[in-house]
């Protein structure tokens, strides 16, 4: 794991996660704030990354994105995490019609594909970060759940399941104490490359004009600089610098834990 | 390939088109106030709603409901867009030969500079060509499409001026013929670009990893051993086994392409279904929104049972009966 490229990825992902966490502290003005200087300022000392088409400071409202885009994130990977371990590990490791039920459901959820059931619930409902994270989170598990079944299965056949078994534990006991907590590293690998998609369905719906109004968010700071691309190149360039390192940190550091667990595994 | 195959495979599409319906059915029923509303949106006249509430038979038991409501849509009666005033299926007919034209570049793109820059790759493993390339295919997969997109406007558009930046076709100037093709073109290299971007990184990063695999294997190095020039190695004996996955990976990039369209079309105002979607979604024009979400479905769905059926027919040693 201690590869450059995966070290320069857990940097950027800490990175992202200390600016979203310390958002205020680290550029305390209000992101909606009109007032923070004249409209259309190119980046200098008092406005790093310039000011928009209203007036407002640009490197606040990137700051605040991080944190929108991580609290998108983190809802999202963690509704997705619980269902998808429960769900792939109770397939592989019970077998059987359970199996056969739960993977056919999981293909269902697949069949509209998540950006588009995203842009049609906000069609009906409007747009919302609540609703957006509630269908990401229950829509994104089939994949994960894959993974961890095919897991599970190798899993249950290993010595130490079999053993706690011998030693009378229960099924359910066996799964929750043996098989789940090994099968958690290829779960992280899957989730992390999954938090990478996650930003850019959030951006990606913010920049077409339905992110929730009431938050500063990259994809809405991209999308107010399209009719101004002329004028103010640092409005486009900023926000989209951020997704674009946010995502790399997040690939680079998926891809290097995977490749450390294929060299433990061969 | 038998009859017999075809004709499961294309049974099984049926619990996922059914999963549509029931999916969009749910969405018109959950929304707030009653379907009619939910769907004409609340400013719509009495005549429409009474229409409405007669299509989606609401007097009458639910399951009654769904089958009225799977009915009209397979028979593509998908009701009237309110921001047109026109059946659904007419203005997405009109819409879709543009986005059609952008993404079919698009994938063309992305299939031939993907596989290439793959064999490019492969052909020396971690040497400083295949470093370049997995750098700029990460870089190139995790770049957002609208960011890309006004990028290359500032860059290729505005500054350069090598390339228009706005729509399909420049309406000032009235083309015919080979010029109006010419023009089309022109307003078509920096979004079918934008868009291939993410999938030619996708695409060469498999045929790499795919190459690498098959090179090792023993018919490769027993070619090499015999004598065969490396560059015939690759093109006649380990690509053909490579190329396998890379037809079913490339199926199920539809639904991808689809979404990463609504997004290049926004940033250049091209217009076909992308943009017609967004627009559709901000108007609150329901029933648009719900034609082109199901036609997308529909269209990732056929996508799937065409690579299954193009997978048996190129690998001789599957044989389903």
């Amino acid at each position: 794991m201690a590869t450059p490229s995966g070290l320069l990825g857990l940097g950027l992902v800490v990175l992202l996660g200390l600016v979203a966490l310390f958002a205020k502290w680290i550029a305390p003005g209000d992101p909606f704030d009109t007032s923070a200087g004249p409209a259309l300022l190119p980046p200098s000392r008092r406005h790093l990354m310039g000011t928009d088409n209203l007036g407002r400071d640009l490197a606040t409202g990137v700051v605040h994105g991080a944190t929108t885009s991580m609290t998108v994130v983190v809802a999202v990977v963690a509704i997705s995490a619980v269902i998808g371990i429960v769900i792939g590990a109770a397939a592989g490791f019970y077998g059987g019609v359970l199996d056969v039920v739960l993977m056919r459901t999981g293909e269902l959820f697949q069949v509209v594909p998540r950006f588009f059931l995203v842009l049609l619930v906000i069609a009906f409902f409007g747009p919302g970060i609540d609703r957006l994270i509630l269908v990401l989170g229950l829509t994104s598990w089939p994949f994960l759940a894959r993974v961890v079944r095919a897991e599970a299965i190798t899993l249950k056949r290993r010595d130490f399941v079999g053993a706690s078994l011998a030693l009378g534990s229960s099924g359910g006991r066996a799964l929750v104490v043996h098989v789940i907590p090994n099968l958690l590293p290829v779960a992280v690998v899957v989730l992390t490359l999954f938090a990478s998609r996650i930003i850019m369905i959030e951006a990606g719906l913010a920049f077409l004009g339905l992110g929730d109004q009431n938050r500063i968010s990259w994809g809405t700071l991209a999308s107010n600089a399209q009719p101004f691309l002329q004028l103010a190149w640092w409005m486009a360039v900023f926000p989209g610098l951020a997704i674009a390192l946010a995502v790399v940190g997040l690939n680079l550091l998926g891809d290097s834990v995977n490749d450390a667990l294929d060299r433990r595994s061969t | 390939m038998s009859w017999g195959y075809l004709a499961r495979r294309l049974a099984q599409v049926v619990p996922a088109l059914a999963t549509i319906v029931l999916v969009t059915f749910m969405l018109i029923h959950l929304a707030p106030g009653d379907p009619g509303v939910a769907v004409a949106g609340e400013n719509a006249d009495a005549a429409t709603l009474e229409s409405l509430r007669r299509q989606f038979g609401l007097d009458r038991p639910l399951w009654s409901q769904v089958l009225s409501y799977a009915s009209n849509v397979a028979r593509g009666d998908l009701g009237d867009s309110f921001f047109f005033g026109r059946p659904v299926s007419t203005v997405i007919a009109e819409r879709l030969p543009a986005t059609l034209l952008l993404t079919g570049t698009a994938l063309l793109l992305s299939c031939l500079l993907g596989i290439l820059l793959g064999r490019v790759a492969a052909r020396r493993p971690s040497g400083p060509l295949d470093a370049g390339v997995t750098a700029a295919t990460l870089v190139g997969y995790s770049i957002p499409g609208f960011w890309l997109g006004q990028v290359a406007i500032l860059l290729f558009g505005l500054h350069l001026g090598w390339f228009p930046v706005v729509g399909i076709s420049d309406d000032r100037a009235d083309y015919e013929g080979l010029a109006r093709v010419q023009d089309v073109v022109r307003h078509l290299i920096l979004p079918a670009s934008v868009l291939a971007i993410s999938e030619i990184a996708l695409l060469a990063r498999l045929t790499r990893t795919g190459l690498i695999r098959q090179l090792r294997e023993g018919y490769a190095r027993t070619a090499e051993a015999k004598g065969l020039a490396p560059a015939r190695v690759v093109s006649h004996h380990a690509f053909p086994n490579a190329a396998l996955p890379l037809v079913t990976v490339i199926g199920t990039r539809v639904g991808f392409l689809f979404s990463g369209a609504v997004v290049v079309e926004t940033v250049f105002s091209w217009p076909g279904i992308g943009l017609l979607l967004r627009d559709a979604v901000n108007n609150g024009d329901r029933p648009l929104a719900l034609g082109l979400v199901m036609l997308v479905a529909a269209t990732v769905i056929l996508a799937n049972v065409v690579t299954d059926l193009l997978y048996i027919r190129i690998d001789p040693r599957i044989r389903y009966d």
